[in-house]
């Protein structure tokens, strides 16, 4: 009996490691979100925020997938230090008051070269779910040592669905975000 | 740039609001007449500054996450409260004055409440302010900001500069245009129909009553000339010289009637300090004004953004100089005649590195 029940628990060990997935940690130096936006509907300002960290974890099974991303709004750039102060303004990405903008997901289904993956995105304080298309999930190693993989998305969110209604006319309401990322394995 | 018509209108609603709200105020008769003018004075400014806000769409948020809404939903009431207590208890001296301090040293935690400058918020995981800089960021405000008040107060038993409320309207108008340039748009003209309250509940009292007293319609006023000054610095970007100066506007009618020689005529020394304080913001105006041009056209006043922009006809003339050179060689070694090659259906003459010549501007 005793041996029986050892036995089992040793079958659960080793399946629940076979089922564990891999941990990753967000390489900010190879990571990145960058985004563009009409202006006057002459042409498109376009900034990126120089700030990315996060974790994610890949598992066989989409359903144990994750993924958990923080971006400094103070991070913001368009180059143009003027703008991006007014940017970091309660105007907009109110900085002070939303220091940072997360996403986390809440469900990851697999897609053909990729995940889609359902989230939470809180941006000024206010959280809406979000769906979008990740593709990646190709691994390499560099340097010699450091396991890597990298997933790359491009949505489009309306600005106003997050609160940020100021120079609706100037400035357009629909943001293209792109965001790219590379983890190293822990 | 913010819609002149949508301002005007918020402005024009901010003064008919105060002016009416005064005026019922004043509806009870001459046995109360000092209280409810005191009373009118506070909550025809504070309301009449919340209807010209709600005018200008300030609260998107609609919740108190916002600085805005905090200003216009806890600090203004609580100080418009705080004057009427003041007012209908018809305390004076110590008790006003402490009634004052307790609003001034809350109003800064209020406007910050929830963001970095203050412990234990959404800053989670960021690097922070340290304890140290939020106490001296509370501490010193709220000292300055009561110490303000108290020498608002002490002005009390004796006649106060008749131009005080109208000074102290016009810096906080010129706060918000301030504020507004200095890169918080919304910050800066939730200031304007502030601006207007005070002047209109200031003319309204005016035409009423000769002598009538400010106190209370000042200390709102003060109030929320320091809300725009802390939330224009702490959450835009006006800068601490700019909101210092702008601090100090609305007290030169004070030092000049404390300077000034008893000899001058009141009204001529009233013209002095409306002078002196139209200079001083227009000065602080002006300068947030070209800093804000500066910034955003640079290559008019500060010479070439990139070193590449200012070299734009030269790249030209090389480009040009070294295609041309090119095309001349490569038809010389491989033509007789420009004139043969060009008919080739399939030629495209490419320079070194391997664009089209003139290709050159299209990567800049």
């Amino acid at each position: 009996m005793r041996g029986t029940i050892t036995s089992a628990c040793f079958f659960v060990l080793i399946a629940s490691m076979a089922a564990k997935g891999d941990d990753y940690t967000i390489d900010p130096a190879h990571s990145g979100v960058s985004f563009r936006i009409s202006h006057l509907g002459l042409s498109w300002t376009q900034g990126r925020f120089n700030t990315l960290e996060g974790a994610f974890r890949v598992d066989d099974d989409p359903a144990k997938c994750a993924f958990v991303l923080n971006i400094p709004a103070e991070s913001v750039d368009t180059g143009n230090a003027k703008r991006d102060e007014h940017l970091r303004s309660p105007d907009f990405f109110n900085s002070k008051q939303f220091p940072l903008i997360t996403f986390k997901s809440t469900a990851v289904k697999a897609v053909q070269d990729g995940y889609e993956i359902t989230g939470d995105l809180t941006l000024h304080g206010v959280t809406k779910t979000v769906v979008f298309a990740m593709q990646g999930g190709a691994k390499a190693e560099f340097p010699a040592g450091v396991q890597r993989t990298g997933y790359s998305a491009n949505f489009v969110l309306k600005r106003s669905e997050f609160g940020m209604n100021t120079m609706p006319g100037p400035v357009g309401d629909e943001v293209y975000a792109s965001i790219s990322f590379e983890g190293t394995k822990r | 740039m913010p819609d002149p018509v949508a301002v005007l209108t918020a402005v024009a609603t901010a003064a008919t609001v105060a002016t009416g709200v005064y005026l019922v105020c004043l509806a009870p008769g001459a046995r109360v007449a000092c209280a409810f003018r005191e009373c009118g004075q506070a909550v025809g400014i504070g309301g009449g500054s919340v209807a010209g806000m709600a005018m200008l769409g300030v609260f998107p948020s609609g919740h108190f996450s916002g600085d805005l809404e905090r200003l216009a939903f806890i600090v203004l009431p609580l100080i418009t409260a705080a004057e009427m207590v003041i007012a209908f208890s018809h305390v004076s001296g110590w008790p006003a004055t402490l009634t004052r301090a307790l609003v001034a040293v809350g109003v800064c935690p209020i406007l910050l409440h929830g963001s970095v400058y203050l412990p234990g918020t959404s800053a989670v995981g960021l690097r922070g302010i340290r304890p140290a800089e939020t106490a001296a960021i509370l501490g010193g405000v709220g000292l300055a900001l009561s110490s303000g008040l108290l020498v608002m107060a002490g002005f009390r038993h004796r006649p106060r500069p008749p131009c005080l409320p109208l000074v102290l309207g016009l810096t906080i108008a010129a706060a918000g245009v301030t504020t507004l340039l200095s890169g918080y748009l919304t910050g800066g003209l939730a200031a304007l129909p502030i601006g207007a309250a005070v002047l209109a509940v200031h003319g309204a009292s005016r035409l009423q009553a000769e002598h009538s007293s400010d106190a209370s319609g000042l200390s709102v006023g003060l109030v929320a000339l320091a809300s725009i000054l802390i939330i224009g610095h702490w959450f835009g970007s006006l800068t601490s010289p700019h909101a210092l100066f702008l601090a100090a506007a609305s007290f030169v009618p004070l030092l000049a009637d404390m300077t000034g020689s008893r000899r001058v005529p009141a009204w001529q020394r009233c013209m002095i300090s409306v002078g002196l304080t139209v200079a001083l913001l227009t000065c602080v105006v002006a300068h947030a004004q070209a800093r804000f041009q500066a910034a955003y056209a640079p290559s008019q006043k500060a010479g070439p953004a990139s070193p590449r922009a200012g070299r734009l006809p030269e790249l030209f003339a090389m480009s040009v100089t070294r295609c041309s050179a090119y095309d001349r060689r490569t038809w010389r070694g491989r033509n007789s005649s420009p004139r043969t090659q060009s008919r080739s259906p399939n030629f495209w003459p490419t320079c070194d590195c391997g664009r089209p010549p003139g290709a050159v501007f299209t990567d800049m």
